[in-house]
């Protein structure tokens, strides 16, 4: 597999006598490589983070609606009990 | 006892509350990318516990479902209707966030393999279960625990599914074999999820029996013998 230097280490041009200096460093080619490798990174961590956040909003709003069919629930049993108290008031009242 | 036993489920609720705030932070800014699955992998730390919870419940289910039958207890029936509905909701979570997950590292949601089959057909007998519960005549509920014994027979099925065929679920030992960063950061998850499960099941759990005794004492009521 082809190695890229990711640090770019830039090895110091020296100066020749006629002050031609060669440019050192990271190569065109690594350049574009690295660049196109960063972008498929960079769109796979957006996707999961996509996928990610479909799967815990998902679960969080399976528990959510649960509760809130329970609370319904807690909601209506109250009210049953209220009735039934009212009934039993009534035929001790209708006894007495 | 009695009124330790009450605010159990309360308490349960109020604990999971700072849990599923720590362990979410713990997940996100805490815990290292898995090698070859990037990212995603985050989706573990809540689809294996929901997994766990799920078969657990379908357990407590079958139990439950067992002494009803014996003992023809409607606290039994109660206990075994409330664990359903956490194992539906559960079931529902891994089957929903399973695929989003294969999605994202295998490039299929579904790929029919043993493990995935298997929880399938378990959530399917807990939905049968829950059906012919909330809308079967009063000998189906005979049947229905029935059924929920079959579910609970079913679990050990889907824990050796990947031992037993070849599929793309990693084996049993995973959680095992976590570096300690993210074993740190299961723990709190699956606590969090744990005590929202058991909050919410004891809580159905108590209102089912409740419903119970005032249906009956409406009938007691409405009764014209002395």
């Amino acid at each position: 597999m082809r190695r890229i230097d990711l640090e770019g280490t830039i090895t110091p041009p020296t100066t020749p006598e006629d002050g031609y200096a060669p440019v050192a460093g990271r190569s065109r080619e690594d350049k574009e490589l690295l660049s196109a490798l960063e972008e498929q990174a960079a769109a796979k961590t957006a996707s999961d983070y996509q996928h990610i956040v479909w799967a815990y909003g998902l679960l969080w709003a399976l528990f959510a609606a649960y509760g809130l069919f329970l609370w319904r629930k807690s909601a209506r049993l109250r009210a049953d009990m209220a009735d039934l108290r009212r009934a039993v008031d009534q035929r001790a009242g209708g006894k007495a | 006892m009695r009124r330790i036993s009450s605010v159990l489920p309360d308490l349960a609720l109020v604990a999971a509350a700072p849990l599923v705030v720590y362990s979410v932070q713990r997940v996100f800014l805490h815990t290292p990318n898995e090698r070859t699955m990037g990212t995603a992998f985050k989706i573990f730390f809540f689809h294996v516990p929901m997994g766990w919870i799920c078969m657990l419940m379908a357990i407590v289910c079958g139990v439950a479902a067992g002494v009803q039958l014996r003992r023809r207890s409607q606290r039994a029936a109660a206990v075994a209707l409330a664990a359903a509905e956490i194992g539906f909701l559960t079931g529902l979570g891994v089957l929903l966030t399973g695929p989003i997950w294969g999605h994202a590292t295998w490039g299929t949601p579904w790929t029919g393999d043993a493990r995935q089959v298997t929880t399938a057909l378990l959530w399917l007998v807990i939905a049968s279960y829950l059906l012919l519960r909330h809308f079967g005549q009063h000998a189906s509920e005979r049947l229905a625990a029935s059924l929920a014994i079959f579910g609970a027979v079913n679990v050990p099925l889907i824990y050796y599914a990947v031992k037993l065929w070849k599929t793309t679920h990693p084996t049993t030992g995973v959680v095992g074999s976590l570096p300690p960063a993210m074993w740190a950061s299961f723990w709190p998850g699956l606590g969090a999820l744990l005590l929202v499960s058991l909050g919410l099941f004891a809580v159905r759990a108590r209102q089912l029996i409740l419903e119970g005794e005032l249906d009956e004492a409406f009938v007691r009521l409405e009764d014209p013998r002395p």
